[in-house]
């Protein structure tokens, strides 16, 4: 990627500004100050931030780990009156103005550094081994031959039912102690937003924080309490996410 | 990027009341006299204008810019008890409202609010033998117990989340609803979905915060007849709360302002003050004076604002940016009760003042 300085753009004229600005992956929002007046793109999607105000944003995905993906560039400002003396792209705290970053590619954030090359011979079960925190990527796994299926529920599970002290329960019970542990929740999904302790905007208790793309869709339960399920799920509405909470009683009363 | 024109929603309004911009139902102010173009001063010129610009805003965002990039929404199935629906409202700070879903039909069965329970406190105050049977009630009987009080059930009106702003608040005005359920249809199921609900005091923050215009609304609320001056139910901290209740209901209003024996405002008795008085079930409480009921707000309460007939819309859109506004108590320099200022009011003003000059310009 041939490196541009930030000014007027190349690609569509002098009355048109550009700017490379290099941002990490996540949601970033952006206002532009247009002759001295903060607005909006009508270009780029809007939302509103966490004090209610109107903002575009852009949202850079997190590259690859095989390739580190070149800075997304900004949206060219569509100013077409030529008086426009400045042109500013203000994002989160962190970032510099635009005219200030030197054009480069972004290198890739630690987390995405492409683990080594994976001995294709590994058994698969030393994925389990890998350390928390590390994204590597999991080694090919060789599909299993296929299982058969078959709907009888075998005999050591239905004793566990079974009278405590039976012999048919102590031997099923060990059974059971030699079977491998079921996989753990993932990090994310034991973490619902609606659990978190932030109150993003005080002065509406709606906003939550931004949930990891991971947990969408699933369906997460509050214990009964006093006769009242609680369910929810986050899904995506459009751009935004949005975390239904329903709440139904155990007894509908149409016994 | 096509603007809806001022003249395709006013020729409805026009159509159907005989060329007077909507009126919404007694007590309400009468829209201010227009003046002939040559008699506006440079303050009315630039009042219009500040109208026109928020207009404008209003019909190009829509519900959906209004939401928060992450937020929750609580539905409650109909057929909930009644008493545990106010203990999940309880539960859920700064909740006041939910949409209703019949899972039966798996159908949106319309919005929970405030009314509904003013409806079943007024329904046991008629009928003190049925206090029996109020553990038994649940929230798909609300509408049979509308009916056996007389009260006509409020339409459920909703809207789809990206249509304009201005259309949310329009049907919000005619329905005298103070907030709008945002429904789309799953493309999943095909079934409609309740996305979230919109409140008046929501989209007048919006504003607040994202309109600069607001601060070109420079003539003063005595010149621009906005508010209620007039009829106002009032009460003071002895008043038994059934009879605020029933002042509540019989007027169709959120609030009633407290007066001392001076006749100084002292606080405001809201609507939303009830939900905290039966949240025990217990609807012995509404023996209560007003007095001992206020006692019982929580700490989140947001306060009660104040403002004089010489307030413009620009200091109040400057509060509501920054406060938990919902409505402003209109006193005199000696703290005396002078009128009432919703948010209903605001919105209406905002969206009819001056929109018949509009048409004429077209």
């Amino acid at each position: 990627m041939a490196p541009s300085s930030s000014g007027p753009s190349k690609h569509k004229g002098p009355h048109v500004l550009s700017a490379y600005l290099p941002l990490a992956p996540g949601t970033h929002h952006i206002k532009f100050i247009v002759d001295g007046d903060m607005c909006l793109s009508k270009n780029m999607p809007t939302a509103v931030d966490f004090t209610n105000i109107l903002v575009n944003y852009i949202e850079i995905p997190v590259p690859e780990p095989a390739s580190a993906q070149p800075v997304q560039p900004v949206a060219d400002g569509t100013a077409p009156v030529p008086s426009v003396t400045s042109e500013t792209a203000t994002t989160e705290p962190t970032q510099k103005p635009a005219s200030h970053i030197p054009p480069q590619v972004v290198p890739p954030t630690p987390e995405q550094v492409p683990a080594p090359a994976q001995d294709d011979r590994r058994p698969s079960t030393a994925l389990d081994t890998t350390a928390p925190g590390e994204s590597s990527k999991p080694a090919p796994v060789k599909p299993a031959p296929p299982k058969q299926y078959h709907s009888t529920i075998p005999q050591f599970l239905l004793d566990l039912d079974a009278v405590d002290q039976s012999p048919a329960y102590a031997k099923s019970s060990s059974v059971a102690n030699t079977l491998p542990a079921p996989p753990s929740l993932p990090g994310f999904l034991g973490k619902s937003i609606l659990n978190s302790s932030v109150q993003p905007m005080k002065d509406d208790a709606s906003v939550l924080i931004m949930p990891n793309h991971t947990v969408l869709n699933h369906l997460a339960t509050s214990s009964i309490r006093q006769g009242v399920l609680a369910t929810s799920a986050t899904t995506r509405y459009k751009r935004k996410f949005l975390t239904t909470i329903m709440y139904r009683p155990t007894n509908d009363g149409s016994d | 990027m096509a603007f809806v024109t001022p003249s395709s929603y006013l020729r409805r309004a026009h159509a159907a009341q005989g060329g007077q911009p909507a009126a919404t139902g007694e007590g309400r102010r009468p829209m201010t006299p227009a003046k002939p173009p040559s008699q506006m001063t440079p303050l009315d010129i630039e009042q219009l204008e500040g109208l026109r610009a928020i207009r404008a805003f209003l019909k190009v965002r829509t519900s959906y810019d209004v939401l928060p990039l992450s937020f929750r929404l609580i539905i409650l199935d109909t057929a909930l008890l009644v008493k545990k629906s106010l203990n999940i409202l309880n539960q859920n700070a700064g909740i006041v409202s939910a949409p209703l879903w019949d899972s039966k039909t798996s159908t949106f069965a319309g919005l929970l609010t405030t009314a509904d329970y003013i409806n079943v406190i007024q329904y046991y105050w008629q009928n003190p033998d049925a206090l029996a049977q109020i553990d038994q009630f649940r929230l798909n009987s609300l509408r049979d117990i509308e009916r056996s009080i007389g009260v006509a059930p409020i339409e459920t009106v909703s809207i789809h989340p990206e249509k304009p702003l201005y259309e949310a608040l329009r049907r919000m005005l005619e329905s005298k609803a103070r907030r709008i359920p945002l429904v789309d249809v799953d493309d999943e199921t095909q079934r409609a979905m309740v996305v979230s609900v919109v409140t008046q005091y929501r989209i007048l923050k919006f504003i607040a915060v994202n309109v600069k215009e607001t601060q070109m609304l420079r003539k003063p609320l005595k010149d621009i007849n906005l508010g209620t001056y007039r009829d106002l139910a009032t009460a003071t901290m002895d008043t038994p709360v059934m009879d605020v209740i029933h002042m509540l209901v019989k007027k169709s209003i959120s609030s009633v302002p407290i007066l001392d024996k001076e006749g100084a405002v002292v606080n405001v008795f809201e609507a939303v003050d009830i939900i905290t008085l039966i949240k025990g079930g217990v609807y012995d409480d509404l023996t209560l004076s007003v007095g001992e009921a206020l006692l019982k707000r929580g700490d989140d309460f947001a306060g009660i604002y104040t403002c004089s007939v010489f307030d413009r819309l620009d200091t109040i859109f400057d509060t509501i940016r920054k406060s938990r506004v919902h409505r402003l108590v209109v006193i005199d320099e000696r703290s005396h009760l002078v009128g009432v200022l919703t948010l209903s009011d605001i919105l209406e003003y905002i969206l009819l003042e001056g929109e018949d000059l509009d048409l004429e310009r077209e």
